[in-house]
């Protein structure tokens, strides 16, 4: 639908500069030839947040220890990732552009994430793309994206409710 | 060509919001995770399920409430007036806000002759939330007094477990 739209209005236009031309350039006589329009619209990207990326609760580590949440949603980790085994997840985003064009993602290499006292370090970003960071709109333009990363907690990590941002990123190619 | 000309002309001013090879659009998502702060109980300085003070005859059963109430005793066991009954208590901290659930065990207690009454316990509730980071629960139970008890002051102690839910 989005293709149509713009094309019929192109046309419309169209075929009203040649009547106003042809009857400009021959008063009285009838002269009419069909010209070919062609139009790519191409749609600005889109991304919707839809969840967070969550790492959920774990008890206060004694010790260092990881929290690696996959964009398949698997969890893994050295911390305790069993005491609360819920409310674990990637981030999810839909983005919208092209159908079946190729764009890349860009997300950050390291972020920190806060209690307002006291941080953690979020980093190596993954996501359900291919090569390089590399993914392909689907024949409707969209993909589901999955953003997921590892949490480092320090021993006796201060315990509180942890959050931050990070910015994603969808160039064109 | 003219015509076909201004065509095209039309056609490249309508296109809207193009996007070229390298363009971009960005977005903020948002990473979270939550450390729990471990739980802890507390007995309240004092307090104990004190069953009071009985006579045995053929044996029976004395139950205090978790509210600290003595029940009618069963079978030949007699509660003295003037008794000092009550319920023991425990403080809980930890997590503002979560839910934790409390298992009380049974004990037993003992004389200095080491004669021996069991007892079972019964809490004021199964499961609790710490709102504000603490709450409190307290701990009744039932004594079971064999006939022709022992004469003597007993005691003895059983074990209380909270735990996140």
């Amino acid at each position: 639908m989005r293709f149509n739209r713009p094309f019929t209005l192109l046309a419309g236009l169209a075929w009203a500069a040649l009547a106003a031309d042809a009857a400009q350039a021959a008063p009285g006589d009838t002269f009419q030839i069909n010209g070919n329009a062609r139009v790519q619209v191409v749609g600005p990207t889109q991304i919707a947040s839809l969840s967070e990326l969550r790492f959920g609760a774990m008890m206060q580590p004694v010790a260092d220890g990881t929290v690696i949440v996959a964009p398949d949603g698997s969890v893994s980790g050295t911390a305790d990732v069993s005491t609360f085994p819920g409310n674990r997840g990637p981030a999810h985003f839909l983005v919208r552009g092209d159908r079946r064009r190729f764009f890349l993602t860009r997300v950050p290499t390291t972020i920190s994430i806060s209690n307002g006292t006291s941080s953690m370090v979020v980093d190596t970003f993954t996501g359900n793309f291919a090569n390089g960071r590399m993914a392909r709109f689907d024949n409707n333009g969209d993909f589901d994206l999955y953003i997921g990363a590892t949490l480092y907690a320090t021993a006796n990590q201060e315990p509180g409710n942890y959050s931050g941002t990070f910015e994603l990123s969808i160039v064109y190619q | 060509m003219k015509k076909i000309a201004l065509v095209a002309a039309l056609a490249a001013f309508s296109v809207p919001a193009a996007a070229a090879p390298g363009d971009t659009d960005q977005t903020t998502g948002t990473a979270t995770a939550t450390i729990v702060a471990p739980i802890s109980i507390t007995h309240t300085p004092d307090a104990a399920l004190a069953f009071g003070t009985l006579t045995a005859g053929n044996g029976g059963t004395i139950a205090i409430s978790s509210a600290g109430v003595a029940g009618t005793p069963t079978g030949e066991v007699k509660l003295l007036a003037g008794s000092t009954v009550s319920a023991d208590s425990f403080s809980v901290a930890g997590d503002p806000g979560r839910s934790y659930s409390i298992v009380v065990g049974n004990g037993q207690v003992t004389n200095a002759a080491s004669n021996t009454m069991n007892f079972t316990t019964s809490a004021s509730k199964t499961s609790g939330t710490l709102t504000g980071g603490a709450d409190t629960f307290s701990v009744g139970g039932t004594l079971t007094v064999s006939p022709s008890q022992a004469t003597g002051s007993y005691s003895g102690s059983y074990t209380a477990t909270v735990t996140y839910n």
